[in-house]
């Protein structure tokens, strides 16, 4: 009788993981190998939610201008899956001493206007980047950018700074050859640019589209793109880019929106990839605000807010809660899931901090510019409503988000943040004097956590450094500065015989290697 | 004569009893009812304002159309649901009816706006004529190049997206429109004998405007005004489609369109319910509008 | 007067004489536009100048300051007074210069003539789509008024007025694109069968409108005594209704289908943000959700002339089929 009983379990186990199994993406690889038989002249489409911003490297930190400005402009450091650097154009580097490193390009790379790139090219694109406020605090630590010979560049900084080559991996680092930059710099149009990469720019019609050709002279041969040519579509509504793959008209959408999983994944025309992510979704505050610059405020709304009804209504459920308060994905250095175990979601004890704090509730604004942040703002928004914080949800264009932030227009926002493997990366950028003006969105300032930023970097020793972040987590969870909502699942839907899909952890990228 | 002889009797309607002839209204009303389609109309429209005026009997604001019930999302309808659940867990049923508050106090109120503005400087155009009439329509003739839509998409992107707001974007983008209308209604009976005879004994030029020529000109406004209305309820829910009007969570029809098309392939009743409703809220008003037309300026007939 | 020393061809005298005061009337209504134009500009450029928000911060974006502000605003000639800034766009609209976008900063007029073709196609698609069903079922219809199809054509041009373009548009997309995957449900790469739902969508208000214009003044045309005189006389049915009733009753139809430019137009915003179409609809509602104020100056320019075009060859066919009016432009040019 027992073995009966095993033997009918074992069978629903199986045919309950074979169903699971029908039903589930297709997990992304880290690499692939290349097969024989692939056809390498494809003329690939890739659709995104939003367009470009500028070809202007330093003008902008946004996802979905770093992805397409990527195949144009070649890098010292490109990422990898978990957004850590490995080199591109970089042959080699050494660090001299803690705070001096020597990077060498490749002898002749050729750019796409037929010059060959030089250490000029790199010293001068890499101080624009440095005096651009796009990544200002990304390159803080770093003083001095300059040329040793033609071939090797020398980069100084201020104390120990492990992150480097993660940091040149930033869009802001994309290498744009001097003469192209200069000129156009004078004219303010960037509008037909030159680089160094695996692809030339054919074409651009703002707000649709952007066609891009390989570039046959790409300096490294065997890692050239595998398709003959690249063109984005810009496909703002999220049903519209799921249709664009089911009926052929797009090869790749890079912004699966989540709606359609349950339709896709079982559709066996459409592939869709998965990955895990470290993009954190969260609702930022304004701390310098009337009410939100009362820590005890910010603790009531992270005590308030229901994750995973965040999770369920914004990504479909796919995704991880996370009570963080300092964009630590669970897979980032030294993260801790609830530092201090202190958040759950506790409507009471939101009530009682808002008493303690002495706040009767007040209006205020939630500020989206996505479809995905402006549903979690409705649940944000209906849970604040119980703690008496009477919230309007404002949708902008994600154009204008940077400048709503520096002009303190957005008192609440829900948006995503891709974060890196290592917090120094970000931690300085989204909470410390450094990131004011620029990502900083939540305007924090604390001296005490700038010193644990320069902890955090000033050692080589990855133990020691997670032991400062656990610092920074804990400190953060008690000064609430923004509320981490979730982790969403990485998705990619493809064609289904779309080879050389690669997923990284904050999106699809690598687009150079899809082909069939 | 006939009037000295009506005073014979003790009202007007015992006299045209008598005489077997109804009064004006009377007429009216009887060539108006025999039209099958301006009743339908009618009545259509009188169901959703009564649905609008009744919104918070027949769900509670706070309790319902924005309370989210995340087990329930996206629930086709069913009896506890009749028209379904959206992708945020809320009752369809009590957004469409409270969202009918909303297109109808928009709407009807900008057409108020717009009848307030255009009508004024159209009875002015129309009754003065000469440089006023010039003035005024030449400036009317430069916004009636720019379709109303997008009028009212550039006025509220300057003064921000508020109910408020949106009632006058859109009551001066009909403004042009309508003082059109009213100038052209004004100049059809300026000229009349009993216009003249006002003036003759000395009435002044504003009292003969609201005595005597609004009044007898108010037939072919009241249709225009019936159709605008569908027009300016159209125009607030596109507004709204395009996220420049009525934000979330506040239920309008426009919005929730926008908010459920991402679901419409999965769950057809997020988008059926508000589209469905502003059609018939339009058609309503155009049946209206139609039936008026043929009962107030019989000359119009279709 | 060009043919008046040819008076023995009195045909080539009359047309000639007609082609001059034609251009004369086009010129005459062209110059007018100038005006109109230029108030149009001043009107929208008020509105935009008043919509609160800084433009500067929205170019700077992360860089912004105080400093790099104020030394962009001189740049871009935003530190002078209204008036200044006003004749000084002007000055620019005459040489074809839009000024530069806030936010991409590449030149509006450049934007404008990559999506203003886009736009362009799907108005007139959805002209022809109206005119070509709208009158045909529209007399046909006038011609039977009490057949099963007349009053089936009542009853869809009624429904069809009351139409909402952007649910139309989604249902489209529901049933073409997601069930049956005939059409593309976005963009315009895809030629004529990326042009059809939208043009649908955007026309079947004002194909309604036009078939019932149609039809009513049809019926009211055959009603009219020359066309009893004309039956009368023994000319055919078809005869009459072809050379004698249609051409009258085609006035209001004109009428409408002209003044539908501007409404398709104001449709246009609708239907390019369903159909995610790069036009200049869309790039409106963009532009204006970015306060880009010379983006949307340009849109909103280029959109008003098209509708004062359209209004002229309205007038222009009309003067060219209405005798009263024709006389009345041979009088302006004897003057």
């Amino acid at each position: 009788m027992k073995r009966l009983y095993a033997l009918l379990l074992a069978a629903m186990l199986l045919a309950l993981t074979a169903t699971a199994a029908l039903a589930e993406p297709k997990d992304a690889p880290d690499a692939f190998v290349l097969g024989a038989e692939d056809n390498l002249d494809a003329d690939i489409v890739v659709v995104q939610a939003l367009d470009m911003v500028s070809w202007d490297p330093t003008n902008t930190s946004d996802l979905s201008n770093g992805y397409v400005i990527n195949n144009v402009y070649g890098k010292l450091f490109t990422f990898d899956a978990d957004l850590n650097g490995i080199p591109e154009m970089c042959e080699s580097y050494n660090r001299v001493s803690d705070t001096e490193w020597h990077f060498k390009i490749y002898e002749g790379i050729k750019c796409h206007d037929g010059s060959i790139l030089t250490a000029d090219d790199v010293v001068h694109s890499l101080n624009r980047t440095k005096n651009g406020t796009a990544i200002g605090a990304l390159f803080g630590p770093v003083n001095e950018i300059t040329k040793i010979d033609d071939l090797t560049i020398s980069i100084t900084t201020n104390g120990p700074y492990p992150a480097l080559p993660t940091a040149l991996t930033h869009q802001a680092c994309c290498i744009v050859p001097q003469a192209y930059a200069e000129a156009a710099g004078a004219s303010d149009d960037w509008s037909h640019p030159i680089g160094s990469g695996r692809y030339t720019f054919n074409s651009r019609l703002i707000g649709d589209s952007i066609k891009l050709d390989r570039f046959d002279d790409y300096f490294n041969q065997d890692d050239k793109a595998l398709n003959k040519s690249l063109t984005f579509k810009v496909i703002p509504e999220g049903s519209s880019r799921t249709i664009a793959i089911e009926t052929g008209t797009a090869d790749f959408n890079v912004d699966f929106n989540t709606v359609d999983y349950n339709r896709v994944v079982n559709d066996s025309n459409v592939a869709l990839w998965r990955h895990y992510s470290q993009t954190v979704w969260h609702l930022g505050m304004d701390n310098t605000n009337e009410w939100f610059s009362n820590p005890l405020v910010r603790q009531a709304v992270n005590f308030a807010v229901d994750r995973a009804g965040c999770l369920e209504v914004g990504h479909n459920g796919q995704g991880t809660v996370m009570y963080n308060c300092a964009t630590f994905a669970p897979t980032c250095l030294g993260a801790i899931d609830n530092p201090l175990g202190m958040y759950e979601y506790n409507p009471e004890r939101a009530k009682e901090l808002m008493a303690e704090a002495g706040c009767p509730g007040f209006d205020t604004e939630i500020i989206v510019f996505r479809d995905e942040a402006e549903r979690i703002a409705q649940v944000v928004q209906a849970d604040l409503a119980e703690i008496g914080i009477n919230a309007q949800i404002k949708r902008i264009e994600n154009a204008v988000f940077a400048s709503t932030i520096a002009e303190h227009g957005a008192p609440m926002f829900v948006t995503s943040w891709g974060a890196y493997w290592d917090p120094d990366l970000f931690l300085a950028r989204r909470f410390g004097t450094a990131g004011i003006g620029g990502v900083n969105r939540v305007w924090y300032l604390n001296e005490e956590l700038d010193k644990l930023v320069v902890e955090g970097r000033s050692s080589f020793d990855d133990a020691a450094r997670a032991e400062t972040y656990k610092k920074v987590q804990e400190f953060l969870a008690v000064e609430a500065p923004e509320c981490d909502l979730y982790v969403s699942v990485m998705f990619a839907l493809a064609n289904k015989d779309l080879k050389g899909v690669e997923i990284n952890v904050e999106r699809p990228y690598n687009y150079y290697k899809l082909h069939y | 004569m006939i009037e000295q002889t009506a005073k014979a009797y003790a009202t007007r309607k015992e006299f045209y009893r008598q005489f077997g002839r109804k009064s004006r209204g009377a007429q009216m009303r009887r060539r108006f009812l025999k039209n099958k389609t301006a009743v339908i109309g009618m009545i259509l429209f009188l169901l959703i304002v009564i649905t609008a005026i009744c919104a918070p009997l027949i769900a509670d604001y706070k309790g319902v159309a924005i309370k989210q019930i995340r087990s329930e999302r996206l629930q086709p309808p069913s009896a506890r649901h009749w028209l379904g659940v959206d992708e945020m867990g809320r009752d369809v049923l009590a957004r469409i009816v409270h969202g009918a508050r909303i297109s109808l106090v928009v709407g009807i109120l900008a057409i108020g706006v717009s009848l307030l503005i255009g009508g004024t400087l159209g009875a002015l155009a129309g009754f003065y004529s000469g440089w006023v009439d010039n003035v005024i329509m030449r400036a009317m003739d430069v916004f009636l190049c720019l379709p109303d839509v997008l009028l009212a998409l550039a006025i509220v992107a300057s003064f921000g997206t508020s109910q408020v707001n949106l009632i006058i974007s859109i009551g001066l983008a009909f403004t042009p429109k309508m003082s059109r209308v009213v100038r052209a209604a004004v100049m059809s009976v300026r000229s009349n004998e009993y216009v003249e005879a006002a003036r003759s004994i000395g009435a002044r030029n504003g009292r003969i405007i609201l005595r005597h020529v609004l009044i007898n000109c108010i037939g072919p406004i009241i249709v225009q005004v019936t159709l605008y209305v569908a027009n300016a309820i159209l125009t607030v829910s596109a507004l709204s489609f395009i996220g420049l009007g009525i934000q979330a969570p506040t239920p309008e029809w426009g919005n929730m369109l926008a908010s459920g098309r991402d679901y419409a392939r999965d769950a057809v009743h997020i988008v059926m319910a508000p589209g469905l409703a502003i059609f018939f809220t339009i058609l309503s008003l155009n049946l209206l509008g139609d039936g008026l037309r043929d009962t107030l300026d019989p000359r119009l007939k279709q | 007067m060009g043919g008046s020393s040819y008076p023995p061809l009195r045909a080539i005298y009359k047309s000639t004489e007609r082609v001059d005061g034609m251009y004369k009337y086009i010129l005459g209504r062209l110059i007018v536009l100038v005006p109109v134009i230029l108030a149009l500009t001043f009107v929208v450029f008020t509105i935009m100048y008043f919509t609160p928000g800084d433009p500067t911060a929205v170019i700077l974006g992360n860089e912004y300051s105080e400093e790099a502000s104020s030394h962009l605003k001189a740049q871009l000639g935003l530190d002078k007074p209204f008036f200044v800034q006003y004749v000084n766009y002007v000055a620019g609209l005459c040489q074809g210069n839009f000024g530069m976008s806030y936010i991409t900063r590449a030149p509006v007029g450049q934007q404008l003539s990559a999506r203003f073709p886009n736009t362009f196609k799907i108005v007139i698609a959805a002209m022809v789509f109206t005119v070509v069903l709208g009158i045909p079922i529209g007399v046909y219809s006038a011609t039977k008024p009490n057949s099963v199809f007349s009053n089936i054509t009542m009853v869809v041009g009624l429904l069809g007025v009351s139409l909402p373009i952007f649910w139309l548009g989604l249902m489209l997309i529901l049933l073409f694109s997601v069930n049956l995957g005939w059409l593309p449900s976005s963009g315009m790469d895809h030629g004529f069968k990326s042009i059809i739902m939208p043009a649908v969508a955007v026309g079947a208000n004002y194909m309604a409108n036009v078939m019932r214009t149609t039809r009513s003044s049809m019926l009211e045309a055959v009603q009219q005594d020359y066309i009893r005189t004309a039956r009368a006389k023994g000319v055919s049915r078809g005869a009459v209704i072809r050379r004698h009733a249609l051409p009258n009753a085609l006035m209001p139809t004109i009428t409408v289908v002209g003044m539908n430019m501007g409404a398709l137009l104001g449709g246009v915003v609708l239907t390019e943000t369903v159909f995610s179409i790069p036009g200049t609809g869309r790039m409106l509602v963009e532009t204006i959700k970015s306060r880009d104020t010379p983006s949307v100056l340009g849109c909103l320019v280029i959109m008003a002339l098209c509708v004062a075009i359209s209004n002229l060859i309205v007038d222009l066919i009309y003067a060219y089929i209405d005798p009263r009016i024709k006389a009345q432009y041979k009088k302006e040019v004897a003057q």
